[in-house]
């Protein structure tokens, strides 16, 4: 077992201003280790107050930021990432403590934070404007420059508390514009260790804060006119929610929702080859990924077989305290979660599913009162059962077994969510035919989970993402500058 | 990261088993007095811990399933040739089972497992 970096965090602070602050509230939330629901440290709600202070930090210092060179922006972001690289175990396993993600996905999750640091490092090119010589009529040109909008701000989700937020704001800052992140308030330690590093890194003080809270800070975030656009993962109802809220306060805006990915087995699928894959999207984060497989969809008559091998590779599935390296799946992040998951099992059962896998109660020794729910299978599902529209978010597989391809196509579109698919063929013809005709944002290809990388944009359709411009890649780019179009005539 | 030999259950658990075989050699060279082979294990166990850090991100993790831990335990009776040895069945193994998602890596392994054999 890998030690934890601390027993318990204390009072978790608000970062504004280039100092740590603690919150003068009288609203404090539990932090609980998801593990074994003790609690591991108390986080604010912090007030309007707060928040205020953290708007008007981060707006006193856009001016002299966006008059620094882009080239000079980086410098902190490049020793961030060294901070980051050196801590990288340690912000790791506070992570996996606070959230219950097995080491490896923690481990993982923070590359990818680093990698989003890495790809904001090239901003000095990715900012270069257009110019045509003679664009306007001869001797007069035209050109278009890149100019940052002031304070953004960003709404993480619990699921991936330390890397959500790296999607956002490093490109944010390096574009020269401001910051304000609030993190999940489940999940607040591994980004608040972070914020030590940010620290260190030495912004100046304003360019980036965070404030800790519940929905009173995105209140105030939207109501303030200073906050010009806003980021945010989570479920679809608050995604749709925002979205409205910062179009009628004329803020930029992006919101991913929720998902319900369906993942296409065809009958000439190289089964062997892809099954730890197809497992690990399935289970990898007990679930709770929005590229997370949630509907398993085999097609022809190889049905049996899939199913058959797909239960025995979820039994296999090692379950475990996430600081305990051979464990292959932690608990879901929180009691009230874990409540609601077992709920959806509980209407699968009554809506006719037959239960292949029952993940309810399992053992784990040493983590008795934990929030585990291991590996739970449901075969022949109606297409419209509860468990195949609604998301879960957990250890939760509905499978939907189909004809044919256009079946299997038609299904996944009939999904409100528009977030993730899969298929798993050897065949070129049937993956493109796929690609072409599946609605969804990010689609993977014998390939379960299909999680864009920082350079590029992260996919996401109909009910999954509501706005124009993607996080991460050239979207970010195009969402946290506007163009400025220049003519110039010299006389 | 200390040396401990977990179950081979994870690309992650992998890698962290490759990095204990590689502190243990290390350590015996050492007492061995070769310096050069110690060397040879302690670039290893750098290249290994960029791994584990680089290369598993989300897309790539999976459980792993046919390895056997205790087939590649260093038992402290063996002498440093022994130990060659072992750790070149173990990258041979291992590097069947990376080549599947950890492409690249797989060469490296079998590099290793040649380089071994030739200690």
């Amino acid at each position: 077992m890998l030690p934890e970096v601390k027993k318990h965090y204390g009072k978790v602070q608000n970062y504004y201003d280039g100092e740590f602050v603690d919150s003068e509230t009288d609203r404090w939330l539990d932090v609980v280790n998801p593990a074994t629901r003790e609690v591991i440290a108390q986080v604010p709600c912090s007030s309007r107050d707060e928040v205020t202070a953290a708007i008007d930090a981060a707006q006193a210092a856009y001016e002299e930021w966006r008059m620094t060179p882009p080239n000079i922006r980086v410098q902190p972001l490049y020793r961030l990432k060294t901070l980051m690289e050196q801590n990288y175990e340690k912000i790791a396993r506070v992570l996996a403590q606070e959230h219950g993600k097995v080491i490896d996905e923690a481990r993982g999750s923070v590359r990818r934070a680093i990698d989003n640091i890495e790809f904001a490092c090239g901003i000095p090119s990715l900012l270069m404007g257009e110019t045509l010589v003679d664009g306007a009529a001869a001797g007069i040109d035209e050109e278009a420059i890149r100019v940052p909008l002031g304070v953004f701000a960003c709404v993480a989700p619990f699921n991936f508390p330390a890397m959500v937020p790296f999607w956002f704001w490093p490109q944010a800052v390096a574009c020269g514009n401001t910051y304000v992140v609030k993190p999940s308030e489940q999940v607040p330690l591994s980004q608040t260790f972070i914020f030590e590093l940010i620290e260190q890194a030495g912004f100046p003080d304003g360019v980036i804060n965070m404030v800790h809270g519940d929905r009173v800070v995105v209140d105030a975030l939207i109501d303030d006119p200073r906050v010009k656009g806003l980021s945010f993962v989570g479920s679809t109802p608050i995604a749709k929610l925002l979205y409205a809220k910062c179009a009628a306060a004329g803020k930029r805006v992006q919101c991913q929702g929720g998902a319900k990915n369906f993942l296409t087995v065809m009958p000439d699928a190289n089964l062997e080859a892809v099954l730890p894959n197809m497992v690990a999207s399935f289970f990898g984060n007990s679930g709770q990924r929005c590229l997370a497989g949630a509907v398993l969809v085999p097609v022809g008559d190889r049905a049996d077989e899939v199913v058959e091998k797909f239960v025995a590779a979820a039994k296999s599935i090692k379950l475990g305290y996430a600081l305990d390296p051979t464990a292959q799946m932690g608990p879901v992040a929180a009691a009230r979660h874990y409540d609601r998951i077992m709920g959806y099992i509980q209407k699968a059962i009554d809506e006719g599913a037959t239960l292949l896998l029952d993940g309810r109660h399992p053992q784990v020794p040493g983590y008795e009162n934990g929030c585990f729910i291991g590996p739970t299978v449901f075969d022949h599902v109606k297409p419209d059962a509860t468990i195949v529209r609604e998301e879960i978010f957990g250890p939760v597989v509905a499978i939907v077994r189909v004809k044919t391809l256009d079946e299997a196509i038609a299904l996944a579109n009939t999904s409100a969510f528009g977030n993730a698919s899969a298929i798993y063929t050897t065949s070129g013809k049937a993956a493109r035919e796929y690609t072409y005709r599946v609605d969804g944002g990010n689609v993977g290809i014998n390939l379960g989970v299909a999680a864009p990388m920082a350079y590029f944009p992260f996919g996401g359709m109909r009910d999954s993402f509501f706005g124009d411009l993607h996080g991460q890649g050239k979207d970010g780019i195009n969402f946290f500058t506007d163009r400025r179009v220049v003519i110039t005539r010299w006389v | 990261m200390s040396a401990t030999f977990p179950e081979l259950n994870s690309y992650g658990t992998l890698v962290s088993f490759a990095l204990s075989l590689e502190q243990v050699a290390e350590a015996r060279a050492i007492a061995a007095g070769d310096e050069r082979v110690a060397r040879k294990h302690q670039k290893r166990a750098r290249q290994l811990e960029q791994i584990f850090r680089e290369r598993l991100n989300e897309v790539v993790l999976q459980p792993l399933s046919g390895l056997d831990r205790t087939a590649y335990l260093p038992a402290d009776e063996l002498d440093l040739a022994a130990l060659e040895a072992l750790i070149a069945r173990f990258y041979d193994d291992a590097a069947t089972v990376a080549a599947e998602v950890l492409i690249g890596v797989d060469r490296t392994f079998r590099k290793w497992a040649e380089e071994s054999r030739g200690f």
